[in-house]
């Protein structure tokens, strides 16, 4: 799609703006940077999937994002809800998957051994 | 609780960077059309200028007067450069943003090229980061089929296009002539300026050259306005500096401060501290080109000028920490090992004074060296700075000259004392064993590589100096903390 003018744009920019305002879903943000790759972001990503289908979870998403500076936690999870609020996740190993999605997406608690502390706005 | 400021890592962590859905949801591409349909280039140049935006690559030359300079001159064709060519030792700010954040420097670039008349924009970006380029490519492709890339943008007079040069990891090519000669083609070494790039630069065409954090911080300055951007960090350094916070501390991490936070804050309080409780003894800022930050200075406000002041500088945003157990001699070491390695070896205070400012410092660690050697260190560290071409040269004894500013007493006890106090210098370390401790458990003279520790069985052993290498393995080894190292 082509965009050819300034209203083109805000046309696209509105209803993006609105598709992503009606997504109701969960988003686990998982840095996929090559610092989030090399600490096994992979290997995470896939076991959370698996974890998703055992609990039969639909309404949570996997969004693969950049670097979001946790070098010493790597990989990490941010868990974003749709109603607002948001956790940070750090040194997640892959047997942890569904313990993460146990305490995070279906209890949707804000503490756990998993959380980090967030150290900017 | 001090927290960070995220401008240029705003969307890092937070947008999927392959998607330009993701961007535009994140009022991506706003700044853009907001300069393209609504402010004439030199208004664009202005906002810039006038936001006090300052070159994040390390010098700090302002942004807008660059462009401005650019802009100014006549010419059928002009280049923007993005300088992704990131070489500081522990340094990965570029990577970060060019892999979380791939379209807000591509939108930037595009900005840049609308208000100085250029159209054509070159990432010039290390082949060591290949994800980082995989994702330039992506986003280029999917810019274009957008039309926020290619000809005639959103419908407008006005083209630009963006393609991607990489370096080969010489550290060199990061100062802009020596970059601009790389992308020609030639040999990655600087030339003598002026000419400045932004009058006669690539194929002697005006070129800008910005680094990649610099290009991250525009959007949002189009965007939000240049009093917002000026609200945030110092008078004269406005804004925020990303750093890749590196060494012996707890929380490693690329983390993004105001401009005028002050170094306690961002170790005790963003990096959770130095690590196993040990004691804090220094910072190096600016990597191979800047100095160390003291305990003494924990308080100053950073950003361009008091770095400058106290001896380092901000650099492109390498901050490596030490504490008790690095030796500073040593470390001065390491830095001027790794300027020797990248000096493109054109003029010779670089090619030549680096070396034998580097076996003066051997002597120094080796135990060689008398007291009429900081003279000549000094002297020698004058001549390379006054005399090299280019920044590389002019700066690489920075970390020499930082170390003997703060740390002379070090110095002193290596040449007088013939110590080191961190026990890094291993010509200086002497293993011994306590007699009152060992027990003549055979386990040192057994795991020594040279055989040099003799003794009975069940009698105390003596560990021969001469023929001593100070491995270390006996100390390791002894499980009766029988051995000492001085």
């Amino acid at each position: 799609m082509k965009l050819k003018s300034k209203e083109d744009f805000f046309k696209l920019k509105e209803e993006t703006v609105k598709k992503r305002a009606q997504d109701k879903d969960i988003k686990l943000l998982i840095g996929f940077g090559t610092c989030g790759i090399a600490a096994g972001a992979k290997i995470i990503e896939k076991a959370i999937e698996k974890g998703l289908a055992e609990r039969n979870i639909k309404n949570a998403k996997i969004v693969r994002v950049g670097c979001v500076g946790y070098c010493y936690a790597e990989p990490t999870i941010e868990i974003v809800y749709p109603e607002g609020g948001s956790v940070i996740l750090g040194n997640i190993k892959s047997e942890n998957a569904l313990d993460v999605i146990d305490m995070h997406i279906l209890n949707k608690s804000f503490e756990s051994q998993y959380v980090i502390p967030r150290n900017f706005e | 609780m001090v927290k960070q400021v995220r401008i240029a890592l705003r969307n890092c962590g937070r947008v999927n960077p392959e998607s330009i859905e993701d961007y535009i949801n994140a009022r991506g591409y706003e700044a853009l059309v907001t300069c393209l349909f609504d402010k004439k280039p030199a208004d664009v140049i202005n906002i810039i200028t006038e936001s006090g935006l300052r070159g994040r690559g390390g010098g700090g030359f302002p942004t807008g007067i660059k462009w401005k300079a650019a802009a100014a001159e006549v010419s059928d064709e002009k280049f923007i450069i993005c300088n992704a060519d990131e070489g500081d030792p522990g340094a990965f700010m570029d990577r970060a943003v060019l892999e979380g954040d791939t379209h807000s420097v591509l939108e930037a670039m595009t900005i840049a090229g609308y208000s100085v008349g250029a159209d054509k924009g070159i990432i010039y970006i290390r082949a060591e980061y290949p994800l980082a380029i995989e994702r330039i490519k992506k986003a280029i492709e999917i810019s274009k089929e957008y039309g926020f890339l290619g000809k005639n943008i959103l419908g407008t007079e006005f083209s630009f296009d963006i393609e991607l040069k990489y370096g080969a990891g010489a550290f060199v090519c990061g100062e802009e002539t020596a970059l601009i000669a790389s992308i020609e083609g030639k040999r990655g070494e600087p030339v003598v300026k002026p000419p400045y790039p932004a009058q006669k630069g690539l194929w002697g065409k005006p070129t800008i050259v910005n680094n990649v954090e610099t290009f991250a911080n525009i959007c949002p300055i189009i965007l939000n306005g240049k009093d917002w951007f000026r609200s945030i960090g110092t008078q004269k350094s406005p804004g925020t500096k990303v750093f890749a916070l590196a060494g012996k501390i707890n929380n490693v991490g690329l983390i993004e401060i105001p401009m005028g936070m002050t170094l306690r804050n961002v170790i005790d309080n963003i990096g959770g501290g130095i690590r196993d409780g040990k004691e804090f003894k220094a910072v190096q800022t600016g990597g191979p080109s800047g100095g160390c930050i003291t305990r003494e200075n924990l308080d100053t406000p950073i950003d361009y000028d008091n770095l400058l002041s106290i001896g380092s500088m901000m650099g492109s945003g390498g901050m490596i920490v030490m504490d008790e157990d690095d030796c500073m001699v040593n470390f001065a070491k390491f830095f001027l090992e790794f300027t020797i390695d990248e000096s493109c070896g054109k003029c010779a205070p670089c090619r030549v004074g680096n070396k034998r400012l580097l076996e003066l410092l051997e002597k120094v660690t080796n135990g060689q060296a008398t007291e009429e050697i900081i003279p000549q260190i000094e002297q020698l560290c004058a001549t390379i700075k006054k005399a090299s071409l280019c920044g590389l040269g002019q700066t690489s004894p920075n970390p020499v000259l930082s170390t003997l500013r703060y740390f002379r007493n070090e110095y002193d006890e290596h040449i007088k004392d013939k110590k080191c106090r961190s026990k890094v210098c291993k010509a200086l370390l002497k293993y011994e064993i306590v007699p009152d401790k060992c027990n003549g458990c055979t386990r040192c003279a057994r795991s020594c590589p040279v055989q040099c520790i003799s003794g009975k069985v069940k009698e105390v052993h003596t560990i021969d100096q001469k023929a001593c290498i100070k491995c270390g393995v006996c100390y390791t080894n002894c499980k009766f903390n029988a051995i000492i190292v001085s």
